[in-house]
């Protein structure tokens, strides 16, 4: 009777884990938009998506940022950052090569009614210098990292408007312009 | 006068060499040559090298065109002052070119140039722009001049490479995108580092694995297993220093 009591504790255990797993599985660009920066809390996240892989705490924040890897390569696909009160203050996800939200020109269409602006951001160091763009808009409290000449868009960032505003906003002259407007 | 003469009697004999090279060869001028180690290990005494016509090699008909005097275009560390190359520091160039894996040939690498010293001394060489620069010491460093350039090439290689390979790359040696203070900014892994300077940037975290995977593979393997596993199943077996003679 013991062991028969094991192992159906055995199986329920392995039946939540599935459930679990299967939720993650499951994520999407379509389910992360419909999380709300400001508004949704880690209870309605982890409802929506499951467990996340990796639960992190920043050190100098001390906000806490939820990790879902992707179930397949085991690598980064969406990390939540949550705010004090435990609110959703950022969503970041990055897009599979292929995916139709890896386009930007898809990604402008699909969100025709923000106001996106331009800013290349160049990032030197003594040996070699990096360049990429980011698409703001503000409004919309929305963000898009784009990489190379065939614009691919990197990472997608929805983002509570109440979230700090950077710091350090400069501009660098790039300094080599055919290698800035692409090869 | 007599000197005057002499000079004018060298300068027709190299020319006269110069047209006597087979096609398929070229002149190597006379020049003195410091003493170097190659890939191998093998130590090349210092000596006067006479003029002779030398078979064209692959690294000579790939990188010919390339080799510039002069300070790059638009080079944005405009305090670096140009230098020239000697024939010397030209053949060494051939032969490390040659020990290299073609996969760091890149085609289109605009030049490869000669400059004194750098901003960021001891830095040997620097990459940007599809250029790259050797400063002097380059020539005289610890490294060898193989591996000094297998690193710039790498930079020129990561360059290349699309998007997706470059996140690829990023994600599965742990590099993680992150969002804050609505930035984007390329969060380095926190440990498993080849050189110290590999946690600035994905691109210099790959140009120090390249260069150990081909020169130093067992310490990449130890400190950074998933870039040699990357670097492998990106390039193959055949991704490895070639020999020379």
């Amino acid at each position: 009777m013991r062991l028969t009591n094991l192992v159906i504790l055995f199986l329920v255990i392995h039946m939540i884990g599935c459930q679990a797993k299967r939720i993650n599985n499951q994520i999407s660009f379509e389910k992360v938009q419909q999380l709300l920066p400001g508004n949704d809390t880690q209870e309605v996240v982890s409802r929506k998506l499951g467990s996340p892989t990796q639960k992190e705490l920043n050190k100098s924040s001390q906000l806490e940022t939820w990790l879902y890897d992707d179930q397949k390569s085991g690598y980064q696909r969406l990390t939540i950052t949550f705010s004090e009160n435990k609110k959703i203050l950022s969503i970041l996800w990055l897009p599979h090569s292929g995916e139709p939200e890896a386009d930007l020109e898809f990604i402008k269409g699909k969100f025709s009614q923000n106001s996106f602006t331009q800013k290349t951001i160049v990032s030197e160091n003594p040996h070699t210098i990096e360049k990429s763009i980011n698409y703001t808009s503000e409004k919309h409290g929305m963000s898009l990292l784009v990489e190379g000449a065939k614009e691919t868009v990197v990472g997608i960032a929805f983002y509570d408007k109440s979230m700090r505003a950077p710091t350090n906003d400069e501009t660098k002259t790039p300094p080599f312009t055919d290698y800035l407007i692409g090869k | 006068m007599l000197s005057l003469i002499i000079f004018k009697l060298l300068v027709s004999f190299n020319a006269l060499a110069i047209e006597k090279c087979p096609s398929d060869s070229y002149y190597v001028k006379s020049h003195p040559r410091g003493s170097y180690t190659k890939n191998d290990g093998t130590f090349v005494k210092a000596t006067q090298v006479i003029g002779f016509c030398r078979k064209k090699s692959e690294a000579y008909s790939f990188w010919s065109e390339k080799i510039k005097d002069g300070t790059p275009p638009n080079w944005p560390h405009i305090n670096e002052s140009k230098s020239s190359w000697s024939e010397s520091e030209k053949e060494k160039f051939y032969e490390a070119m040659e020990s290299l894996p073609r996969e760091l040939w890149q085609s289109n690498l605009k030049g490869v140039y000669r400059l004194k010293r750098s901003k960021d001394f001891p830095n040997p060489a620097s990459q940007g722009g599809d250029m790259i620069v050797l400063y002097d010491n380059a020539f005289s460093s610890d490294r060898t001049l193989a591996r000094i350039a297998s690193h710039e090439l790498a930079h020129q290689i990561f360059d290349n490479l699309n998007e997706n390979q470059k996140l690829d790359y990023s994600l599965a040696t742990n590099w993680k995108l992150k969002f804050e203070d609505r930035k984007f900014f390329w969060e380095p892994r926190e440990s498993g580092y080849v050189e110290k300077d590999g946690n600035l940037s994905r691109a210099e975290d790959f140009a120090n694995n390249i260069e150990y995977f081909l020169f130093k593979p067992d310490e990449l393997n130890l400190k950074t297993p998933t870039a040699l596993q990357w670097i492998n199943k990106h390039f193959g077996d055949k991704f490895k220093l070639r020999e020379t003679k």
